[in-house]
């Protein structure tokens, strides 16, 4: 079977790619679900500026692709500033900013969702806004935005494959290493895939996991 | 104890509290009655701070709360609200929703919250939902722990809004006694109501509210039985 001797004989480039592709992911989907609830609570602001300057950012990243995102900033911190960036760096600073953009737009709604009358009864208890957000509001736009949030890491996950584009060593490099080197252009694809299915599959029931613990009635 | 003098509030170009003055002592009950869009929940969540005033000033205890800054947080522990569609917080329990506040706000310990949780649902007769979350109870329930959860806070005056009208008939009573308890105990309370019966019996004091102004208000007996002016006239013999 020559997908079998494929993935042994050339186990070192998979089992390299898979590590480089969770680094990449778990670091990104860290920094960019931080830097987008940061995103999505300047977005809801009442300040003109910071809410203008989200609200762009937010447009921008999303009306872009990821290859060229991930292309400026890897050549265009060579070109701007002088610096010969690690690809590794590169891709985890493209797709945190991307991916920062998208949970932004996914916590704003999840927010907004979560009913008027919830801030009404709790500031009518005294509570200030930090602790309306932190205790009532948060939490059940939390549990309003898993699925959501939960489809926005899959995504991540397989986007990083873009950094292949930059030379990052993930487990689409080790692929087209393995596609060249064997001289077979379809099985290397197949077993990446599967690979790619198999790490998403795993997040997806996780998230599913967590979004059984929060759902507190019913 | 609350005083408004010349209140207006604008929605853009709508004008919906025109001058309103009104003046509540310490211990009275008042029912504030109008048709629907006449400006009464408005009003009342001005006096929470909940709807920012466009003039005019709101003195709770001689405070004016517009002034208040950052103070605000501190006026609205004193001040209780209670509304049309409970607000319950659904991601807690009933125990959690009722000492939330008071120990957020750190007014009370846990241990002292929880006691007083536990003495309010006795008095409301639903200690056995003291673990429930707010979805497994009837609207009845909901908004007698969404009273219990106001008055956990100790608040020197209460606000009702609509606390009656979301209901199912066959609940409203349960929730009426309820108020009525609190009022002969003595408590401050606004509240903006449809149940004539109940203003006619329990407040001291009924103001009825037309069009964003405050068109007649009068001892309750008085108001109900002769009525002054045309507009009350016709509102009351549409609703009695």
């Amino acid at each position: 079977m020559g997908i079998l001797n494929l993935l042994i004989d050339y186990k070192y480039y998979y089992l390299t790619g898979i590590k480089i592709t969770i680094a990449l992911s778990f670091f990104s989907l860290i920094i960019g679900t931080t830097l987008g609830a940061l995103l999505s609570l300047l977005r809801l602001s009442k300040f003109k500026i910071p809410k203008a300057v989200a609200t762009a950012y937010i447009e921008v990243i999303r009306g872009t692709p990821m290859m060229v995102q991930i292309a400026l900033v890897y050549f265009g911190s060579y070109v701007l500033m002088g610096v010969d960036m690690n690809t590794f760096l590169a891709a985890l600073i493209a797709v945190s900013l991307n991916s920062a953009a998208y949970v932004a737009e996914i916590i704003r709604s999840g927010i907004q969702s979560v009913d008027k009358g919830q801030w009404e009864a709790s500031k009518s208890l005294g509570l200030t806004n930090v602790q309306t957000m932190r205790y009532i509001i948060l939490p059940q736009a939390v549990k309003n935005i898993l699925p959501a949030l939960g489809n926005e890491f899959v995504t991540l996950i397989k986007e990083t494959s873009v950094a292949s584009t930059i030379g990052v060593l993930d487990l689409m490099h080790a692929s087209k290493i393995v596609q060249s080197n064997s001289y077979k252009a379809f099985e290397p694809l197949v077993i990446v895939a599967a690979i790619y299915f198999i790490l998403t599959f795993t997040l997806s029931k996780l998230v599913g996991i967590l979004e059984r613990r929060l759902s507190y009635h019913d | 104890m609350i005083k408004v003098v010349n209140l207006n509030k604008f929605y853009d170009d709508k004008h919906v509290l025109k001058d309103i003055n009104i003046e509540i002592e310490d211990g009275e009950v008042v029912a504030l009655i109008g048709p629907s869009g006449s400006g009464k929940s408005t009003l009342i969540k001005c006096i929470d701070f909940l709807e920012e005033p466009t003039s005019g000033e709101i003195y709770v205890d001689g405070e004016n709360i517009a002034l208040s800054g950052k103070d605000i947080y501190k006026i609205r522990q004193n001040i209780g609200m209670v509304f049309q569609h409970f607000n319950l917080f659904p991601h807690k329990t009933v125990l959690e929703n009722i000492t939330l506040a008071p120990v957020l706000t750190g007014k009370m310990s846990k241990k002292e919250a929880e006691n007083k949780a536990i003495e309010l649902l006795k008095k409301m007769d639903l200690l056995d939902k003291i673990d429930s979350y707010p979805d497994s109870l009837s609207g009845g329930q909901k908004q007698r722990i969404a009273i219990a959860r106001s008055l956990a806070m100790e608040p020197k005056i209460m606000l009702f809004d609509e606390a009656t009208s979301a209901l199912d008939p066959e609940m409203v009573g349960e929730v009426l006694k309820v108020m009525k308890d609190l009022a002969e105990e003595g408590m401050t309370m606004i509240v903006v109501t449809h149940e004539m019966a109940f203003a006619r019996e329990v407040a001291d004091r009924v103001i009825f509210m037309a069009d964003g102004q405050i068109v007649e208000e009068n001892t309750a007996v008085e108001l109900f039985e002769n009525p002054q002016n045309p507009r009350t006239k016709e509102f009351l013999s549409k609703v009695l």
